[in-house]
C-alpha cells in the first residue's frame, strides 16, 4: 500500500556566521543537511504500521513525502499504488493526513463545519458531505459536541476531530503524524482506542509517526525504528524484541532518592554492566534498567557490586526487554520525554 | 470518434470544471466568511479603522482651512471642491480599504500555516489557486458588506 524505495531528502541549512552587514549583501552560506537516507519501507494493506524515533530523526520528513507536500531527492514513492510524485492527487484522493493533529482543523468554525468544509474539498457535497460529517462524527465520538465551536474543545477532542478530518473521504490509507503529542494519559488511551477500533475495523492502512515506545508497541503489526535518518530495525515487536541482543535486562528498585545520573555515570565504568538503559527517579525510589554482559550467572553479580553498596536494593530481577530497551541498544541513545535524545 | 464529439465533450468537461472551480472557491469564501464573523475584534478595526485614520486630517483642515473662513475660498479656488472633508473622506476610505483587502490577500498561505490549516488544505484535492480565489473573495465580500 507505501512503497519507499531508496528514498532520501535532504535540506539546506544556514551555517553563516558572519556579520549582519556582509548576511545583507551576499548570499548565505548554507550546508547541506540529510533528513531522511536511503530509506526504505513496505506497507501492507490494513496493516498498522509504527515509525519510531527521537525528535528530528526524520521522521515527519517521510511523513511529508509520503502525502506529497515533500518530493524526494532520489528514490521512488508509492501510495495505493500512484506515483507520489507524478500521480499526487491520486494519492491525495487515497490518503487521509493528520500533520499538525489539533492545530490542522479551524478553531473558529464548529465541529460539523470544519467535517462539512472538508467533505467540499475532497469533491463530496450537498447531503451526502452532511450525512458523511455526521457519520465520522459518531466514528470519532463528538457527535454531543458536534456544534460546538472547536476553541471550546479539549485537547483530545481536537485531536479525534483532526483525524475524523482526515477520514472524511473515506481514504484507505491514514497517516497520523505524533497525534497523541501534549494529550493527558487518559486522552491519549481514549485515542489510541479509536484508532484500534476504527482504523482496524475498517480496514484502513495506518502509517503512525511517534516516539512513545509503548504506544507504538501497544497499536502496531510491525514497526521501523529510524534515526538519524535511517532505518535501524524493522518488524514486528514481538519480533524486535526477541532479535535484539539486549536478553540480559536487568531491573533494580532502590529505595530512597539517589542521583540517578552519578549512578549509571559510576556503573558504566563496572566490567559487568555493558549499557545502563533507564534511570527513572519515582516517588518510591530510583528504578534502574541495564543490560549486563551475557557472561553474569545470576542478578546476585549485579547486585554485589560496589556501586551499590549502602543503597537500600529493593527488588532486583531478569526482565524482558522493551522496545526502549531495543531502542537504546541500537542507536546508542536514549528518548527522554518530548522525544529529546539524550546519549549514552 | 467524430470531432463534434471531442470537441463537445472537451466543452463540457470545461465547463464542468469550471463551474466545480468557482463552486469550489465559493465554498472557500462562505466557510471564511463564518470564520472571520467570529472575530469581533477585526469587525471593530475595520468600521472605525478610516474614521480614526482621517481624524487628524480633519483636525488639520479645520485648523488650517477653517468652516467659512476667509481660507475656504482659496481651498475651493485651488481644488474646485467645496466640502473638504468629503474630499478626505472618499479616496482615504477607498485606500484603507483596498490596502487591508491586498494585505490579507498577500497574507492569505502565511495565515494558513500560522493556523496549521495549511497542510490539510494543500492536501485536499483543490486546486491550490482555488483557495486563493476563495479567500480573496471573502475577504472582499466582508469589506465591502462593513462599509456598506
Amino acid at each position: 500500500m507505501i512503497e519507499l524505495n531508496s528514498v532520501s531528502k535532504s535540506f539546506d541549512r544556514v551555517v553563516d556566521n558572519s556579520s549582519l552587514w556582509r548576511k545583507a549583501i551576499s548570499r548565505p552560506v548554507t550546508e547541506k543537511v540529510t533528513a531522511v537516507e536511503e530509506l526504505d519501507l513496505s506497507i501492507k494493506q490494513g496493516e498498522f504500521f509504527s515509525l519510531l524515533g527521537p525528535n528530528g530523526a526524520g521522521k515527519t520528513t517521510t511523513v511529508r513525502m509520503i502525502c506529497t507536500l515533500l518530493l524526494p531527492d532520489t528514490g521512488f514513492c508509492s501510495v495505493a499504488g500512484f506515483d507520489t510524485d507524478k500521480d499526487a492527487r491520486a494519492v491525495r484522493r487515497n490518503i487521509g493526513v493528520s500533520i499538525r493533529g489539533e492545530r490542522s482543523v479551524y478553531w473558529k468554525l464548529t465541529g460539523r463545519q470544519n467535517l462539512e468544509y472538508f467533505a467540499i474539498l475532497y469533491g463530496i457535497r450537498g447531503s451526502s458531505g452532511r450525512d458523511r460529517a455526521i457519520e465520522v462524527s459518531r466514528l470519532v465520538g463528538l457527535e454531543e459536541q458536534f456544534d460546538d465551536y472547536v476553541e471550546h474543545y479539549s485537547m483530545g477532542m481536537k485531536q479525534r476531530l483532526a483525524i475524523g478530518a482526515s477520514l472524511i473521504h473515506r481514504p484507505s490509507v491514514l497517516v497520523l503524524d505524533e497525534p497523541t503529542i501534549g494529550l493527558d494519559p487518559n486522552g491519549a488511551r481514549s485515542l489510541r482506542k479509536l484508532l484500534r477500533e476504527s482504523c482496524k475495523e475498517h480496514g484502513v492502512t495506518v502509517l503512525y509517526t511517534t516516539h512513545y515506545m509503548l504506544e507504538a508497541e501497544e497499536l502496531s503489526d510491525r514497526l521501523a525504528i529510524i534515526d538519524k535518518g535511517k532505518k535501524v530495525i524493522e518488524g514486528e515487536p514481538a519480533q524486535i524484541r526477541s532479535e535484539s541482543r539486549s536478553s540480559n535486562v536487568i531491573e533494580i528498585q532502590i529505595a530512597g532518592s539517589v542521583d540517578g545520573e552519578k549512578l549509571s555515570h559510576r556503573l558504566r565504568d563496572s566490567r559487568i554492566v555493558k549499557t545502563v538503559l533507564a534511570v527513572n527517579e519515582e516517588r518510591a525510589g530510583t528504578r534502574i534498567r541495564l543490560e549486563s554482559e551475557s557472561d553474569v550467572s545470576s542478578v546476585t553479580d549485579i547486585s554485589s557490586l560496589p556501586q551499590f553498596q549502602g543503597l537500600e536494593l529493593q527488588s532486583i530481577e531478569l526482565v524482558r526487554p522493551s522496545l526502549e530497551d531495543v531502542f537504546v541498544q541500537l542507536t546508542g541513545s536514549r528518548l527522554t520525554e518530548g522525544g529529546i535524545v539524550q546519549r549514552v | 470518434m467524430s470531432s463534434s464529439f471531442v470537441t463537445k465533450t472537451v466543452e463540457t468537461r470545461f465547463s464542468r470544471n469550471f463551474i466545480s472551480y468557482w463552486l469550489d472557491s465559493w465554498t472557500i469564501a462562505r466557510y471564511s466568511i463564518l470564520t472571520f464573523s467570529r472575530y469581533l475584534s477585526w469587525f471593530l478595526n475595520l468600521a472605525l479603522g478610516p474614521f480614526l485614520m482621517m481624524a487628524p486630517f480633519v483636525f488639520l483642515g479645520d485648523t488650517l482651512v477653517g468652516r467659512g473662513e476667509s481660507l475656504s475660498d482659496g481651498y475651493f479656488a485651488e481644488s474646485q471642491y467645496v466640502d473638504y472633508i468629503g474630499f478626505l473622506a472618499v479616496p482615504l476610505i477607498a485606500v484603507n480599504l483596498s490596502n487591508t483587502v491586498f494585505s490579507w490577500i498577500g497574507g492569505l498561505i502565511r495565515q494558513e500555516q500560522w493556523n496549521g490549516t495549511l497542510e490539510r488544505s494543500l492536501l485536499t484535492i483543490q486546486f491550490t489557486s482555488t483557495m486563493y480565489v476563495g479567500r480573496a473573495v471573502a475577504h472582499a465580500i466582508y469589506i465591502v458588506f462593513l462599509r456598506c
